[in-house]
């Protein structure tokens, strides 16, 4: 549950532990450094694709690979045409929207941005973009499913997918990081 | 994870009527983009994207409204600022994608560096809109971590622990 606005536990903590003006002011320039350093992130990320486009090119096609690679591991066949995966009468072509590049780089962002030592970003970075990864191919399943059995569902469900659970998953994927590197800290100090 | 399940909830929620109210949506960030560029066209002469730009306004209003911690008048406050911020954000980025695509004579060799550039910022605010807006909105007040990491002795900031590291969560309970 969440407390009613007028107990709203920083107002509680105002009154019981003092000075609570600067602190907030505080979080809110920690908040404030960190977007500002997810901003550059963002603006080197976007320089780095566009100069170099085999980038979104590999990730389309290792996407490709690894979606076709897992529907033959689960004993279908599907065909590989370009960047087109047919399937029981289904065509799923991949975008580089469709890979998981851009979620990759905003967890990466996030993390390389956020006040921890260098080594757990590094690890962090490597088993985000490891699972993300699995994500994006399970989500390619499911679209895969959605295009075979309810076609005219395909479109809601796309779109649901790839901007609600996407950055859901995100999110946890750098709370679940945030928590680790809480618990780090608290058994280091 | 209770803000992770309210924001899923809340974005389930929003994401009928964003679906819905997405192609008046477009039509009207469409005519709003051809009017600032005094372009004579309908509406339709902009192809709708395939991610309708209203489901990013949803997704923004749930991770405000799921927050766990701000009170209900600042996130109702944070949701209709940021949904104005996206709004403009939006056509901002209609407008420099349609007004770049009129010059844009392209090449034999495919899409230059400029041409790339222009095309991945302007791809941008549908995947950082959000959470940017939401940091810079809420972000002092959903970064948990970093109060209980100041209280536990650790200190990302560099700076001291302060009194607020202990302040009660009852909004987590």
């Amino acid at each position: 549950m969440t407390a009613p606005a007028g107990r709203h536990p920083a107002k509680g903590a105002a009154r019981a532990a003092g000075p609570a003006r600067p602190a907030l002011a505080g979080d809110r320039r920690a908040a404030l450094k960190l977007l500002l350093r997810i901003l550059v992130g963002w603006a080197l990320a976007t320089g780095v694709l566009s100069l170099f486009p085999g980038i979104d090119r590999w990730a389309v096609a290792s996407t490709v690979a690894s979606v076709a690679t897992t529907l033959r591991v689960m004993s279908f066949a599907p065909t590989v045409d370009g960047s087109t995966i047919l399937l029981a009468g289904g065509a799923l072509r991949i975008i580089p929207e469709c890979t998981p590049l851009m979620p990759i780089l905003l967890l990466a962002i996030a993390m390389a941005s956020y006040p921890a030592p260098p080594a757990w970003k590094l690890a962090g970075v490597a088993a985000g973009a490891l699972a993300l990864w699995a994500y994006n191919v399970v989500r390619m399943l499911a679209l895969m499913a959605t295009l075979v059995w309810w076609p005219r569902s395909f479109k809601f469900i796309h779109v649901y997918l790839w901007q609600t659970v996407t950055l859901l998953v995100i999110c946890a994927l750098f709370m679940l990081w945030l928590g680790l590197l809480d618990r780090r800290g608290r058994a280091t100090s | 994870m209770k803000w992770l399940l309210r924001f899923f909830l809340w974005a389930t929620v929003l994401a009928a009527p964003c679906w819905l109210l997405a192609d008046a949506y477009h039509h009207a960030l469409a005519a709003a983009t051809l009017a600032a560029l005094r372009i004579p066209a309908p509406a339709t002469a902009i192809p709708p994207p395939d991610i309708p730009a209203s489901h990013v306004l949803g997704v923004f209003a749930a991770m405000c409204l799921a927050s766990a911690r701000a009170s209900w008048p600042r996130r109702v406050s944070a949701a209709l600022l940021g949904v104005a911020g996206l709004v403009l954000i939006e056509w901002a980025t209609g407008v420099v994608a349609v007004a770049w695509a009129m010059h844009d004579v392209q090449g034999p060799a495919g899409p230059s560096f400029l041409e790339r550039l222009t095309d991945n910022v302007t791809a941008l605010p549908a995947w950082i809109g959000a959470p940017v807006l939401w940091l810079a909105l809420l972000g002092d007040a959903e970064l948990p971590t970093q109060r209980k990491r100041r209280g536990a002795g650790a200190h990302p900031g560099g700076g001291p622990p302060r009194a607020e590291a202990h302040r009660p969560r009852a909004a987590d309970r």
